[in-house]
C-alpha cells in the first residue's frame, strides 16, 4: 500500500479545467468550465486552488488590473510538471478501479 | 440600491471582512462577472459563499484556540463554585452582604465575577506563555486587550445563557460539581466561559503568519 494521497474531486476537476483552458487561465472561465458539471462558487474555487499550489500542482502569477474588477489585478493559474504527473497517476488509479468493476446489468460496455 | 453602486459596496465589503483571508483577484472575478451582466442575486451568494469559506478557513488555523478553550472551560464551573464556597467559608462574603447597598451588590457581584475573571485570565496567560514557548511571538499589547475582552464576552454570554435556560435573566446558578457533570446544563454553563477565553486567546495571542494569506 502507498502512503500518498489522491486528488479530490473538485480537485481533479479544477486541474483538469486548468489543462483545457491553457495560458490564460483565471478565477471566472474557471467556473465557468465547471459550470455544466457542478455547481461551485469563485470561493470554493480559490479555496481549491491554493491547497493544489500548497501541493506544488498548480502556480499562480499576478496579471493586469483592469477598471470593470476594480482595479485588482487577475490572479492566473498552471498546471505544474508534478500536477500533470499527479493527473495522469490519478487517472491510472481511477482507470484501473473503473476496469475492476462488474458490468452492470443493463449496460452497454 | 442603485446597480452602479452594488459593486462598489461589494468591493469595499470584501476588502474589510476578514481582511487578509480573501484573496483581491477574487473581490476582482465577482466584479468582472457582475459588469458581465451577472445578477444581484447570484453576486450576494457568491459574496456569502466566499465569506463562509475564508471564515472557516480561519478558524481551522485557530483550531489550538478553539481546542484549549473547550478544554479549559469543562472544570471552570466546579472551579468557580469551589472559590465561591472559599470565600463564603472565610466569612469575607458575610461581611459583604451586610454592607450598605450598592456596595453589598457590586461586591457580590465582584466575588461572584472575580473568581470567573481569574480563572479566565489565567487560562489566557498560560496559552499566550505555550504560544511563546513555541513560536517566540508575544504582544503584551495585544495579550492586554485579550485580557479586557474577557469581561464583556463573559457578561454577555452569561446573560444569553441565562436567559436560554430560565427564560428569564439571571445570574447563573451554580451547583455542586459532581451534580454539575451529569446535569444537563452541563454544556450550557460552559458557553460562556468557552466564548470568554475563545475571543479573549484570539486577541492577545499574535496572527499566526501563513504562506498564503488568500482565501480559502
Amino acid at each position: 500500500m502507498t502512503d500518498r494521497s489522491y486528488l479530490g474531486e473538485l480537485e481533479l476537476m479544477i486541474l483538469l479545467t486548468l489543462v483545457r483552458l491553457g495560458e490564460g487561465a483565471y478565477g471566472v472561465p474557471i467556473a465557468r468550465e465547471l459550470e455544466p458539471y457542478r455547481r461551485v462558487t469563485l470561493g470554493s474555487v480559490y479555496a481549491t486552488l491554493e491547497r493544489l499550489e500548497k501541493k506544488h500542482l498548480v502556480i499562480s502569477t499576478l496579471g493586469e488590473a483592469t477598471p470593470e474588477r476594480g482595479g485588482r489585478a487577475k490572479r492566473y493559474f498552471r498546471v505544474t510538471e508534478q500536477g500533470l504527473r499527479e493527473l495522469h497517476e490519478t487517472r491510472r488509479v481511477l482507470s484501473e478501479l473503473w476496469r475492476k468493476l462488474p458490468h452492470l446489468e443493463g449496460e452497454r460496455v | 440600491m442603485k446597480p452602479n453602486r452594488l459593486p462598489a459596496i461589494a468591493a469595499w465589503m470584501l476588502d474589510r471582512f476578514l481582511p487578509g483571508e480573501i484573496d483581491p483577484a477574487l473581490a476582482g472575478d465577482l466584479l468582472e462577472e457582475l459588469q458581465s451582466g451577472r445578477a444581484s442575486s447570484w453576486y450576494w451568494w457568491q459574496f456569502t459563499a466566499a465569506l463562509g469559506i475564508a471564515f472557516l478557513h480561519r478558524m481551522r488555523r485557530r483550531l489550538p484556540i478553539v481546542l484549549f478553550s473547550a478544554a479549559w472551560s469543562i472544570p471552570l464551573p466546579a472551579a468557580c463554585f469551589y472559590l465561591f464556597m472559599r470565600y463564603t467559608n472565610s466569612g469575607l462574603y458575610g461581611r459583604i452582604v451586610q454592607l450598605d447597598w450598592p456596595w453589598s451588590a457590586i461586591g457580590t457581584l465582584a466575588l461572584g465575577s472575580g473568581s470567573q475573571l481569574f480563572l479566565l485570565w489565567t487560562g489566557t496567560i498560560v496559552y499566550t506563555y505555550l504560544h511563546y514557548l513555541r513560536t517566540k511571538q508575544v504582544s503584551l499589547i495585544r495579550l492586554f486587550g485579550g485580557l479586557l475582552a474577557i469581561m464583556p464576552t463573559l457578561i454577555v454570554t452569561n446573560f444569553g445563557v441565562s436567559f436560554l435556560y430560565y427564560g428569564r435573566f439571571t445570574f447563573q446558578h451554580v451547583s455542586p460539581s459532581v451534580k454539575f457533570t451529569a446535569d444537563l446544563f452541563f454544556l450550557l454553563t460552559r458557553l460562556p466561559f468557552f466564548f470568554s477565553l475563545f475571543f479573549s486567546i484570539l486577541i492577545a495571542v499574535p496572527r499566526p503568519r501563513s504562506q498564503t494569506s488568500r482565501i480559502a
